[in-house]
C-alpha cells in the first residue's frame, strides 16, 4: 500500500534551513498557500477579523520557530492547524481575561475583487448577514467546540484527522463534535430563531438553483 | 414535540448524536427531528462557507509584520534562555554589610563605637542593684501585711469568744402626738385585717 505523500513536503523541507538561499521564497510560498485557511479557522475561534489576523501572525511566527521540531509523522497541514487552534484558543482566553467585547467582522473583510460569476451585491449582503449570524451563534460556544466545528466544516476533516490535529481520542472527537452540534442548534433556536428560517430558505434556493 | 416517553426515543437520540446514517428515514417520521435535520444541514452549509479573507492578509506589510513577530518571539525567548542559563550569583561574605542596607546606614553600622568592658560592668551592677531594691520593697510589704493581719485578729477575737445575751425588747403602744424617748416604730394603716 502506498503511503500518502505530503503535498507540502518539498516546501517544508525548503523552510527548514533559514540560512539557505531559497528559504524566504519558500516561507512566503508556504504562507501564501495556507494564510486564507489559517485565517478562516482563527476567525471561527476568536470571532472577529482583527484578532484573527493577529492569530495568523502569531501562528506563522510560531511555525517559523518550531518547524525544526516537525518530524513529518503527520501531514504538515495537520501540524500547522494544531498550532493555529492552540494560538486561537490562547488568544481567545487572553481576550476573555481582559473582558474585551468581540466585534463583528469589519466591513473590509467582505470586500473583494468583483469577478464575473460572483453573486449579486444583494445575494452577497444576504449571505454575509447569515454568515455573521452563524458566526455570532458560534461565538456563544466554548473555544474548544468552536475549534472542532471549524476544522470539521472548513477543512472537511474526518474523525481521524480531527483526532490527529487536536490530539484527542476518536471517542472524544465524536462526543465533542456531537456536543458542538447540539450546543450550536440550541443557541440558534434560543437566540437566533429567524436564522433557522433563513438557513432553510437559502437551502431551498440552492436546491432549486 | 417528542418526550422522553416516546417510543422513538432511541432513534431520536441516534439522530441527535449524528451517528446513524439512516437519519433521513427517521426524520420523515418524526417532525421534531425533521426540523432538527433541516437546521443541521443549513448550519453545515453556513459553516462550510469560509469568511472572506481581508485584503490586508496578502499585503507585503502583513508579511513584514510576521517577520517582526518572529524577531520579537526570538528576543523574548533568548532573554528567558539567557536568564535561565546564567549561573547563580555567589553568596556574599558573612562579614560584608547587607547589600540591602542603604549606603549611609551601612556606614553607620560599620562605624558604630564598641562599648568597653568597664561600661558593661557598670551596667551589670546597676541591673543587680535595681533587682535588689525591688526585692527589699516586696519583703517590707510582706512584713507590714502580716502585722496588720495579726492586729485585726486580736481585736476581733474577744468579740467572737464572748457569749452573746439576747436583747430584751419592750413593746409599748403610744399616742402619735407624743413621741417616746427610746427607739420606736410607727404602724400605719391600722391593724392588719
Amino acid at each position: 500500500m502506498e503511503l500518502l505523500r505530503d503535498p507540502d513536503a518539498e516546501l517544508v523541507a525548503a523552510c527548514r534551513d533559514p540560512a539557505a538561499d531559497g528559504f524566504e521564497a519558500a516561507f512566503e510560498q508556504l504562507f501564501a498557500r495556507y494564510c486564507d485557511r489559517v485565517y478562516a479557522i482563527a476567525f471561527r475561534v476568536v470571532g472577529n477579523g482583527v484578532d484573527a489576523l493577529d492569530v495568523v501572525q502569531e501562528s506563522f511566527a510560531l511555525l517559523f520557530r518550531k518547524l525544526h521540531t516537525y518530524r513529518g509523522g503527520s501531514l504538515f497541514s495537520t501540524w500547522l492547524f494544531r498550532i493555529v487552534v492552540n494560538c486561537s484558543i490562547d488568544h481567545r482566553r487572553r481576550r476573555d481575561g481582559t473582558g474585551r467585547i468581540h466585534a463583528l467582522p469589519l466591513p473590509s473583510e467582505t470586500d473583494g475583487d468583483p469577478v464575473d460569476d460572483a453573486p449579486s451585491p444583494e445575494d452577497r449582503a444576504s449571505t454575509a448577514e447569515v454568515g455573521d449570524q452563524v458566526q455570532e451563534a458560534i461565538a456563544r460556544l466554548s473555544p474548544k467546540l468552536r475549534a472542532i466545528l471549524a476544522l470539521r466544516y472548513l477543512e472537511d476533516m474526518s474523525y481521524d484527522q480531527l483526532a490527529a490535529t487536536l490530539g484527542l481520542s476518536l471517542g472524544t472527537v465524536k462526543s465533542r463534535l456531537a456536543r458542538a452540534h447540539l450546543a450550536l442548534e440550541a443557541v440558534v433556536r434560543a437566540q437566533f430563531p429567524h436564522l433557522e428560517i433563513d438557513l432553510a430558505a437559502r437551502r431551498s434556493a440552492g436546491d432549486a438553483g | 414535540m417528542k418526550t422522553l416517553l416516546d417510543a422513538e426515543l432511541p432513534a431520536c437520540r441516534a439522530f441527535l448524536a449524528g451517528e446513524s446514517t439512516g437519519t433521513d428515514g427517521h426524520a420523515q417520521a418524526c417532525g421534531s427531528c425533521a426540523a432538527r435535520l433541516r437546521l443541521r444541514r443549513g448550519l453545515a452549509a453556513a459553516l462550510r462557507t469560509p469568511p472572506a479573507p481581508p485584503a490586508a492578509l496578502r499585503s507585503p506589510d502583513f508579511m513584514a509584520a510576521v517577520h517582526e513577530r518572529i524577531v520579537a518571539q526570538g528576543e523574548r525567548e533568548s532573554a528567558v534562555v539567557a536568564a535561565l542559563a546564567s549561573p547563580p550569583r555567589p553568596a556574599a561574605p558573612i562579614d560584608a554589610p547587607e547589600p540591602t542596607l542603604a549606603p549611609a546606614l551601612a556606614r553607620a553600622v560599620a562605624s558604630a563605637p564598641r562599648a568597653n568592658a568597664f561600661a558593661w560592668s557598670n551596667v551589670r551592677q546597676a541591673v543587680i542593684a535595681d533587682i535588689g531594691e525591688r526585692r527589699g520593697l516586696r519583703r517590707r510589704a510582706s512584713i507590714w501585711f502580716v502585722l496588720a493581719s495579726a492586729a485585726a485578729l486580736a481585736a476581733l477575737l474577744p468579740l467572737v469568744l464572748t457569749p452573746a445575751e439576747p436583747p430584751t425588747i419592750d413593746i409599748a403602744f403610744a399616742d402619735l402626738d407624743t413621741a417616746p424617748d427610746g427607739d420606736f416604730t410607727m404602724l400605719r394603716g391600722g391593724i392588719p385585717r
